[in-house]
């Protein structure tokens, strides 16, 4: 039974080789196909290009009027308008805002004092 | 009673940088939001069920005291102290007298009270300094 088994080894070493030398030949034929193809997808590329181009022009036709719409929308600058809410310098409770007024005209040199 | 929130102290802030400007102004901007929410919170402070600060006059002082301590702010902590002096004081129908606690007065306590290190006065002194005449100038307004 051993001695089968090494000749399959061996044969089966041997058909290993042959595969790689197959393998190599497969490799040539492939790198010469490959070549073809390249100069397929050579010429293919300007057409592939001019579909992008085409594809890109009917989408920058949205993307101009989803920028009038925010400029409609927005100052003239193309910036949104500031939502409503509290102004700077402004309270939300009308009590703390009479009450700063107040404190500046009771101590008006003594915040100017105060400062750093 | 009414107590100032936390939002109350930062308008307050934006509104006094806004107001008297300064070298380091940044209106609105927290430096320290833990010593901002402390300050806020230390006249409600209660030890054994009982509140450590019981009359108004105690309230108004470890409010401001807690501030300048803190110093939430990178600038303008002694000016924002004072205006939430007076508006904690209007928040609960009550106003202080200026005969008493006057420009003169209120600069040199708040000062000493926001430097009491490096001054080398113990705090103690400083806030018992600040109730004795928060107790005298605060008054109920009608």
């Amino acid at each position: 039974m051993t001695h089968g088994d090494k000749a399959k080894g061996k044969k089966a070493a041997s058909k290993a080789s042959g595969s790689q030398k197959s393998s190599k030949a497969v490799k040539a034929s492939q790198v010469a196909k490959s070549g073809k193809n390249g100069k397929k997808a050579v010429q293919a590329g300007p057409k592939a290009e001019a579909q992008k181009q085409q594809s890109g022009g009917k989408a920058a036709a949205p993307a101009k009027a989803v920028a009038k719409a925010v400029a409609k929308a927005g100052g003239s600058n193309g910036k949104p308008k500031a939502r409503g809410g509290p102004e700077p310098g402004g309270f939300t409770n009308p009590v703390i805002a009479s009450a700063f007024k107040r404190a500046v005209k009771k101590f008006p040199n003594a915040f100017r004092r105060l400062t750093d | 009673m009414r107590y100032l929130t936390v939002n109350d102290v930062i308008e307050l802030h934006r509104a006094v940088s806004a107001e008297f400007g300064g070298t380091q102004a940044h209106p609105g901007v927290v430096e320290s939001q833990f010593g901002l929410i402390s300050a806020v919170q230390r006249p409600q402070v209660t030890t054994l069920g009982r509140e450590a600060y019981p009359s108004f006059a105690d309230k108004v002082a470890a409010f401001v005291f807690a501030l300048l301590q803190a110093r939430p702010f990178r600038g303008g902590n002694r000016r924002v102290a004072l205006a939430s002096l007076v508006a904690f004081c209007e928040l609960n129908s009550r106003s202080v007298d200026s005969r008493i606690f006057d420009e003169k007065t209120a600069e040199t306590l708040l000062k000493r009270a926001a430097g009491y290190r490096e001054l080398g006065i113990p705090p103690e002194n400083v806030f018992s300094e600040l109730r004795e005449l928060m107790t005298r100038a605060i008054v109920a307004t009608q």
